[in-house]
């Protein structure tokens, strides 16, 4: 390539290009061709989103219409002081059955086994009751969260019991050797599953002395729930006894303030109750969570206040049993020491922030005064 | 489209018109061709309008609708070939267009493939740089650089880029 080269080529265009004559502008012409391109591109977006929400739609139907597949259940030993006692996955999640102590770390003069799913959403397992030969105890979970639309039950049994078959509304078949799980200084013989379907799950318990036969309903996993109903709590079978006692208390405004906790079948609940200078109530309001193990730092919740109470914030929660004091900063420049109350061996706070303010640091100390643990993730008001 | 896009779009398409059709006609050597691909160029401009006005380089932006839209026009004309198994009645030539439009050079053009024809128009005529003319076709600078060799090469052997530089001229007749 040389320059004169380019630079004929360059000349010759400009004289032959340059020479050409052009007709004036279309500008109506074009401008109607545009607006027919828009509209096409319009009419095209329109058929696309209809076209995607008719396929989602039909897929759903399509899914809705197949049988649900039973979830696959596998048996584990349990390792020593985990207190598994089942596990498998279901609709491809992993899960995990364990006995474990609520109450408090070991070693503490307090325990309270309960069954938990993936080490949350725990069932307190009671005194037995009178239930069919062979099982002391039984509980079904349905929808908890992080498991949408699973159910999961497990049988406490007597020491006699050898197997269990479980036949599941599905057609799955389970059969099953009890573990023997040791919490809390007693030993539970135990045997747990997970479900998609509703229906009648059959047993066979199979003793030393024989083969007896019973059967169970099994809810709907994929039941919507209620308002107002906890999500995530097991329905246990036998009576569980209550512990409660009250957390904290102090004034608002006029009032003054108490909130008690008590945990039971009902979950984790925290009643608020708010007193006139009179002494006369002003009512109660109440909260229930699921039941969780100590946390390191806290579990802590607003806790509704009565209508005298407006614009105060209240909060209790469970902190490390280790906790001797508590010190929580408020933004208005106020700290709140708090000593943490043992209740059935989990330590308590409650406590009530100002209106218009807000608490941004918890701190732990142990008893020699130093703080061990501390947090700025608190539950806000609104 | 509000009033005042649309006037903006009015007064873009009126002051542009002529260097698309020269552009377009250096592409496809055929003068109807040109301003209907100009006209396809402007009137997705004007569909995109919001866009185009944002755009860096607005004239770039129209410039490349025009050359996509060339070369579909040419895939299609590809697809659309069947041979026949007898020859079609020959056409009586426009010597309006075939001779005095589309003079010595700009018939030579037609003679190269469309990429070293594009390289050469937008080089050329239209003054783009390696890189615009790259950005504008898809290909490296380099390659606008070896297209563009070709091209000259090519034209050179047709005759078209005579010693002098007066390349013979194909007057037969009429005035422009």
């Amino acid at each position: 390539m040389n320059g004169t080269d380019e630079q004929r080529v360059r000349q010759r265009l400009h004289e032959e290009l340059g020479a050409l004559e052009i007709s004036p502008a279309p500008v109506p012409r074009v401008t109607g061709r545009g607006r027919g391109i828009r509209a096409r591109r319009r009419t095209l977006a329109a058929g696309t989103t209809l076209a995607a929400v008719l396929a989602v739609a039909l897929a759903a139907l399509v899914d809705a219409q197949q049988p649900r597949a039973p979830g696959t259940v596998t048996m584990d030993s349990p390792g020593p002081g985990g207190g598994v006692f089942a596990s498998g996955i279901t609709n491809g999640k992993p899960w995990r059955l364990a006995v474990r102590n609520v109450v408090a770390s070991p070693g503490a003069p307090w325990c309270l086994p309960a069954v938990m799913l993936n080490g949350q959403d725990g069932g307190i397992l009671g005194v037995p009751g009178p239930h069919p030969p062979s099982i002391l105890n039984g509980g079904v979970l349905t929808d908890p969260p992080g498991q949408p639309g699973a159910g999961f039950g497990f049988q406490q049994w007597s020491a006699d019991v050898t197997r269990v078959v479980y036949r599941f509304p599905s057609g799955q078949r389970l059969d099953q050797r009890p573990v023997a799980v040791t919490e809390c200084g007693q030993r539970f013989l135990i045997s747990g599953y997970s479900f998609t379907q509703a229906g009648s799950l059959r047993l066979t318990i199979y003793t030393r002395h024989g083969r007896t036969e019973t059967h169970f309903p099994l809810p709907d996993t994929a039941r919507p729930w209620p308002p107002g109903q906890l999500r995530g709590l097991w329905s246990v079978a036998s009576s569980v006894p209550a512990t409660s006692g009250d957390i904290g208390s102090g004034t608002a405004g006029r009032s003054s303030w108490t909130i008690k906790q008590t945990l039971g079948l009902g979950g984790q609940c925290y009643t608020s109750a708010l007193r006139g200078q009179a002494g006369g109530s002003a009512g109660q309001d109440r909260v229930c969570h699921v039941v969780s193990l100590p946390p390191a730092v806290t579990t802590l919740d607003r806790v509704p206040l009565p209508a005298a109470g407006s614009g105060f914030t209240a909060y209790a929660g469970l902190v490390n049993p280790r906790a001797a004091k508590v010190i929580v900063s408020i933004d208005n420049g106020a700290n709140l020491t708090i000593r943490p109350v043992n209740v059935a061996g989990r330590a308590y706070i409650a406590f009530v922030v100002p209106p218009s303010c807000r608490a941004y640091l918890l701190g732990l100390y142990d008893r020699a005064g130093h703080m061990f643990a501390s947090t700025t993730a608190l539950p806000q008001a609104g | 489209m509000n009033a005042s896009d649309r006037e903006q779009f009015e007064e873009f398409m009126t002051s542009r018109w002529a260097g698309l059709v020269r552009l377009a006609f250096g592409l496809t050597g055929d003068r109807w061709l040109a301003e209907d691909l100009a006209q396809t160029a402007l009137a997705s401009a004007y569909a995109s309008w919001w866009r185009v006005r944002r755009a860096d380089d607005p004239d770039a932006y129209v410039r490349r609708i025009l050359i996509n839209a060339s070369k579909r026009r040419l895939r299609r004309r590809r697809v659309s070939e069947q041979p026949a198994a007898t020859a079609p009645e020959a056409a009586v030539s426009d010597p309006t267009i075939s001779v005095d439009e589309r003079s010595a050079l700009l018939g030579a053009l037609q003679g190269l493939p469309p990429r070293q024809r594009a390289v050469v128009v937008l080089r050329y005529w239209e003054g783009l740089t390696d890189a615009q003319t790259g950005a504008l076709l898809g290909c490296s600078a380099s390659t606008v650089r070896s297209q563009a060799a070709r091209a000259l090469a090519k034209l050179r052997a047709s005759g078209e880029l005579g010693p002098d530089g007066a390349a013979p001229r194909r007057q037969a007749g009429g005035s422009r």
